[in-house]
């Protein structure tokens, strides 16, 4: 009993401890210089080989959220809703959501891989050596970078997502276009669920590309150690994800 | 506890405690490293010859003591100021540590585009001498995956010179050589030291080669520094352990055998 008492304390401990090292590390990469050009360089890494997943996936939730959608609609004679459901559980949940998942599974893998490896080939002590501070030269752009590529990757999943509805709704199964998009437009509000999805993007976006950066950045350097860091990256992200979900859609969407 | 005063010191480490977790790595030590000479640092598997490498590079503090390092007291400056006194060292890296998207030429470019403001034109021709000086000019548009080991090694020692530093570390240069690269990391220190005026100091296992070269050889065990004192004085030291270390005698001080209970208790 002692022990198991010892041991939920020494846990305690080392968890308020990470947090700790995670919240200077994140506030010193965010408030250092950073070179708008390393940016940009990071961006076609981490936004550009995104792409091809979050294309393909945005296409297929489309497809199967409109079939789905229709079978049962069709069973309450209401399939002129399908175009508002399709829309709306895109652009609230599904984009923003399974954008950030794929993304923590794609690019903050990556990410923590990448920056693990930098530290176990000594390339971060190397750097520091040479009077070059990793954070502001390795971690900030890939930080900026992965913050300004959710949610443009998000913006894409659901463009794409809510074509691939249209494309089954309407072209597949029959559905009046005009119904699809007149009723999608009316049901639909910028401020309400657009900026609402943008907005859980942006916080998805920093919360995926912290874990990963600090990740990699801590990680004990050898390939144990890295494989480890970039398994929970994916898992630690996935979970603040959705936990982070929860609370936004419970404080966005009350009462709509 | 051993204090060795050297004329023309340029590192002095006084009193320094190191702690891992739990584990001491140093416990009490002091020692000077000498200006304008190659220091060889050797010493059994885990006994912290790279640690002191860190110790001096800032990269790591210790407990208690100081480490001054070109008369500077590195754990008490500010985090700019290290910084800027780490351009007057380079380390060569076990790994080599080379950027591994860049090629050779950028390689050796970075710390001087990082910390400097010369014209691209004086770049290439700073660059262009470094690796002259390694023998390795016609090797600078590869990228590091295309180079051997040794080539590698010869790349991060161009880098690490790049800066023209006062110090230049190397954390076990020979490891992985053939006896063809071995032999030209080891004159090239030896030649760099003489011809830029650099102190050197040489974390190694390689007993004869850094003997050949070295000028002062600090040997680390146990917590703490063993012997101390030129090639000749370390080979004459009256230390079991020093001996076992120099000709590599399996059994002795560092026993063979991890400690464990007598073998007939364990045999059923």
């Amino acid at each position: 009993m002692i022990q198991a008492t010892a041991r939920v304390g020494k846990n305690t401990i080392t968890s308020i401890k990470h947090i700790g090292e995670a919240t200077i590390f994140i506030f010193r990469v965010i408030f250092g210089a950073v070179n708008p050009r390393q940016v940009f360089g990071q961006m076609y890494a981490i936004g550009v080989n995104s792409l091809t997943i979050i294309v393909v996936s945005g296409i297929f939730i489309g497809f199967v959220l409109s079939l789905q959608g229709y079978y049962t609609l069709v069973k309450f004679n209401a399939v002129s809703a399908l175009g508002p459901m399709v829309a709306l559980s895109i652009l609230r949940e599904l984009g923003p959501v399974v954008t950030a998942l794929l993304f923590a599974g794609r690019a903050g893998s990556a990410l923590t891989s990448e920056i693990g490896l930098m530290k176990a080939t000594e390339q971060l002590s190397s750097l520091t050596m040479m009077g070059v501070d990793p954070l502001r030269y390795i971690v900030a752009p890939r930080f900026w970078a992965g913050q300004i590529c959710m949610p443009l990757l998000n913006l894409i999943f659901c463009a794409l997502a809510i074509w691939g509805g249209y494309i089954v709704g309407v072209k597949l199964l029959g559905l009046y276009d005009g119904t699809f998009w007149g009723n999608m437009q009316s049901a639909v509000f910028f401020n309400q669920d657009i900026l609402n999805g943008i907005i859980k993007s942006i916080v998805f976006g920093f919360v995926i590309t912290w874990v990963a950066v600090y990740q990699g950045f801590s990680c004990i350097p050898n390939p144990d150690g890295i494989a480890r860091a970039t398994t929970k990256t994916v898992v630690y992200a996935s979970l603040l994800v959705l936990a982070l979900d929860f609370l936004l859609t419970a404080m966005m969407f009350k009462g709509m | 506890m051993l204090n060795i005063i050297a004329k023309d010191t340029i590192i002095k480490i006084e009193n320094v405690d190191l702690f891992r977790g739990h584990r001491a790595i140093y416990k009490d030590i002091s020692v000077d490293i000498p200006k304008g000479k190659i220091t060889a640092i050797m010493g059994p598997s885990g006994a912290g010859k790279t640690t002191m490498l860190h110790l001096i590079g800032g990269l790591i503090s210790p407990k208690s003591g100081t480490v001054s390092v070109l008369d500077e007291n590195i754990n008490r400056l500010s985090r700019k100021a290290l910084m800027s006194l780490r351009k007057h060292m380079g380390v060569l890296f076990q790994s080599g540590a080379l950027f591994t998207q860049m090629s050779v030429f950028d390689n050796v470019a970075f710390p001087i585009r990082r910390n400097s403001d010369l014209p691209e034109n004086i770049i290439e021709n700073l660059v262009k001498m470094k690796l002259e000086a390694v023998g390795l000019r016609g090797a600078a548009s590869l990228i590091p995956t295309e180079l051997s080991g040794g080539m590698a090694r010869r790349v991060a020692l161009a880098r690490a010179i790049a800066l023209d530093p006062d110090i230049m570390m190397y954390d076990e240069p020979f490891t992985g050589q053939d006896p063809i690269s071995l032999g030209v990391v080891l004159k090239l220190i030896k030649s760099l030291n003489d011809a830029l005026n650099l102190t050197s100091i040489v974390v190694s296992h390689d007993i004869q080669e850094v003997m050949s070269i070295a000028d002062f050889i600090i040997i680390v065990a146990n917590q703490g520094i063993l012997a101390t004192g030129n090639p000749d004085e370390i080979k004459q030291s009256s230390s079991e352990l020093v001996q076992q270390f120099l000709c590599g005698n399996p059994d002795g001080p560092v026993p063979f055998h991890y400690s464990a209970k007598p073998f007939v208790e364990e045999l059923s």
